[in-house]
């Protein structure tokens, strides 16, 4: 019962952070109608450009590394993502105002592409360390009720509370402000949403602003855990089937999904992986994820999509 | 454009679903043909068939197989690969372990066996649509990924998960070195181009029940039950004759190139195919003299490799805003225009 529960809990932060990451899928989705599959390669280039600039700004001004320069190599971090974002309004999206679903998406994956290429260029193709301090040790709690106590990675909850603080942050922006508002508009329509003023360029960058910090958080935090690899994209990946699972337009739907499939991933892994030869994790989430289609093609909490005749 | 149909009459529906309706068009393929069976051989050194010849044709292969599901049917497919590796590993499964097994039967089973993998993946499409759908795809492509790095057996216990057949011959004609390599794979061009024109376009019924979707006319298809449930039926052939397409392409490249890795081809199929514009089918492999080239050559040096993938992820982009829609047909020239 004991390992269950551990299983059940590190299943449970490791899903925080898909959360996280679909919530970044799902907002852009709602806001723009754009199905950002860059996602992963933003995750990539922002870890890319954190673990970097931690590096090189010490270098540069000549002072020690410390937590200041850390901090210094997340704001430019951040700060390079705003540029990313404006380059994608500027460069992307500004010309395909009112295209369909899926011609967006194509022009999402030539821009991971692009990212992932520019990316690797400029910062180099190692696997690069982020230090940000945190804790690494396991700890023990409820000795009392079970024996030996429940293993808890330290560094995972402390992940998985700054996912959520950022869940419930993101989600009072886009269902409180104006701007959120103005966003839920755009997504709705492209012109509709032009022809009563609301400027589409401007929350556009908006829009991709938030999910390149949004990148940049999960990527430092997959980053201190994993190291800055090529690999991340993947991870962003999994993601996907997140989306899937909780329906695109939900943004409840993204973070229950997550925990679903994070809990799915581990529980899989553990009981049954062993019958099968292990490493099922890689193809768990979208099975599951399929399964749930056939019966809910919408997603467990999407819009139902209904097409009149 | 250079040329146009004006004044070239038809007198029969034979004449009027021709492949190639217009005489210009034909007599470019012709002299198209002539030029890669006769000239290119005769041009070209080793390198280059190596390098960028063979892997240009068998990927412009494979992109048509994306181009029938996207193009055609209008069903998003991210999982192109995972249909290639199918492919691939079952052809070589039947040419190692059953003695005396013919290049060409290797082949078709290889291709018939992903048909029925790409059948299974493409029940959801039965109830899916759109980037639900494009997601669901990609199930298949981790699957696939997982199936033949931990079941060794499909893979004849190769430790890299890398497999190659020595000894490949069509009936006496041995198939050893770069220029035949490039003989045979060329050799299927024509046959698949025409085979799959005849079955899309015009000549069957599962052609036209195929199209209207692409084309926005989903709502009077479904309207009629009847006919919305042969559009269903007619989307698995298509996902089967997809995923067959894909898988010839797999075998070859697995044959030709000596390695195959489902999951880092997958990469190449979004800058080749999207330029090419999806509902025209020569659009892919045209178009991939000027962008596939780029991006499937493999260079000695990842670097390299790096940027080629920005040129081609730029190069989708650069296309898609200058002609607005890719997947509903947007290509320079080439693509039919969307809406």
């Amino acid at each position: 019962m004991g390992f269950f529960l551990e299983t059940l809990i590190s299943g449970l932060m490791a899903g925080m952070l898909y959360s996280l990451v679909a919530l970044g899928f799902v907002l852009i989705f709602k806001a723009s109608g754009v199905f950002n599959f860059a996602q992963g390669a933003m995750v990539l280039f922002a870890a890319l450009a954190m673990a970097r600039f931690a590096e090189w700004l010490p270098a540069w001004l000549g002072v020690e590394a410390s937590y200041l320069a850390t901090a210094a190599a997340f704001v430019v971090a951040g700060a390079l993502m705003f540029v990313v974002a404006w380059l994608v309004e500027r460069l992307v999206l500004r010309h395909l105002v009112n295209q369909d679903g899926a011609t967006l998406l194509m022009a999402t994956l030539g821009i991971s592409y692009v990212l992932e290429g520019v990316g690797s260029s400029l910062f180099g193709n190692d696997i690069y360390k982020i230090d940000v301090g945190m804790p690494k040790d396991p700890v023990f709690i409820l000795d009392s009720i079970f024996e030996g106590g429940l293993l808890i990675n330290k560094e995972d909850f402390i992940a998985a509370l700054i996912a959520t603080v950022l869940v419930g942050l993101l989600t009072l922006f886009f269902q409180k402000t104006t701007t959120g508002r103005a966003l839920r508009a755009v997504a709705d329509d492209h012109q509709a949403a032009q022809s009563i003023g609301i400027p589409l360029n401007r929350i556009w960058v908006i829009v991709w602003c938030v999910a390149g910090v949004v990148a940049l958080v999960a990527g430092v935090i997959w980053g201190s855990k994993l190291g800055v690899q090529f690999s991340l994209t993947t991870v962003a990946m999994r993601a996907l089937p997140v989306v899937i699972l909780g329906g695109l337009t939900s943004v409840p739907g993204a973070i229950v999904g997550g925990l679903i499939i994070g809990v799915g991933e581990k529980v899989s892994e553990v009981y049954l992986g062993p019958l099968v030869g292990g490493g099922i994790e890689i193809w768990f989430a979208y099975q599951l994820a399929l399964v749930v289609l056939l019966f809910r093609p919408q997603g467990l909490f999407g819009e139902k999509i209904i097409d009149r005749v | 454009m250079l040329y146009r149909e004006n004044g070239q009459f038809k007198t029969s529906y034979a004449a009027d679903q021709q492949i190639f309706p217009i005489a210009q068009d034909r007599w470019a393929i012709i002299g198209l043909l002539l030029f890669a069976f006769v000239a290119v051989p005769l041009l070209v050194d080793e390198y280059m068939f190596r390098a960028i010849l063979i892997p240009f044709l068998i990927l412009s292969l494979a992109a048509l197989g994306v181009n029938i599901l996207v193009g055609y049917c209008g069903q998003i497919t991210l999982g192109a690969g995972a249909f290639m590796a199918v492919g691939a590993y079952a052809a070589y499964n039947f040419n190692v372990r059953i003695e005396g097994m013919p290049l060409l039967v290797s082949l078709l089973l290889g291709g018939l066996t992903a048909a029925v993998v790409g059948i299974f993946f493409g029940i959801p499409s039965l109830r899916v649509r759109g980037l639900y759908l494009a997601v669901a795809t990609l199930a298949a492509q981790f699957f696939t990924d997982w199936v033949f790095l931990r079941i060794t057996w499909f893979t004849d216990d190769s430790l890299s998960g890398s497999v190659s057949v020595s000894n490949l011959q069509v009936m006496g004609w041995q198939i050893n070195n770069p220029l035949s390599k490039y003989l045979f794979c060329l050799s299927f061009w024509p046959s698949w181009v025409g085979v799959f024109w005849a079955v899309k376009i015009s000549v069957l019924r599962t052609g036209h029940t195929a199209r209207p979707p692409r084309c926005g006319d989903f709502r009077h298809l479904f309207s009629f039950r009847g006919a919305g449930r042969l559009f269903r039926a007619n989307s698995r052939f298509f996902s089967s004759c997809g995923s067959w397409r894909h898988s010839s392409a797999g075998h070859r490249f697995r044959f030709f190139m000596g390695k195959f890795s489902s999951g880092a081809d997958f990469n190449r199929f979004g800058p080749c195919r999207i330029p090419g514009g999806n509902r025209l089918c020569t659009g892919s492999w045209r178009q991939k003299l000027a962008v596939g080239t780029f991006s499937e050559t493999r260079p000695a040096c990842q670097h390299a490799e790096k940027k080629m993938i920005v040129l081609g992820g730029g190069s989708d982009v650069i296309f898609l805003i200058q002609k607005g829609n890719a997947p509903t047909g947007a290509s320079l020239v080439w693509g039919s225009h969307g809406k």
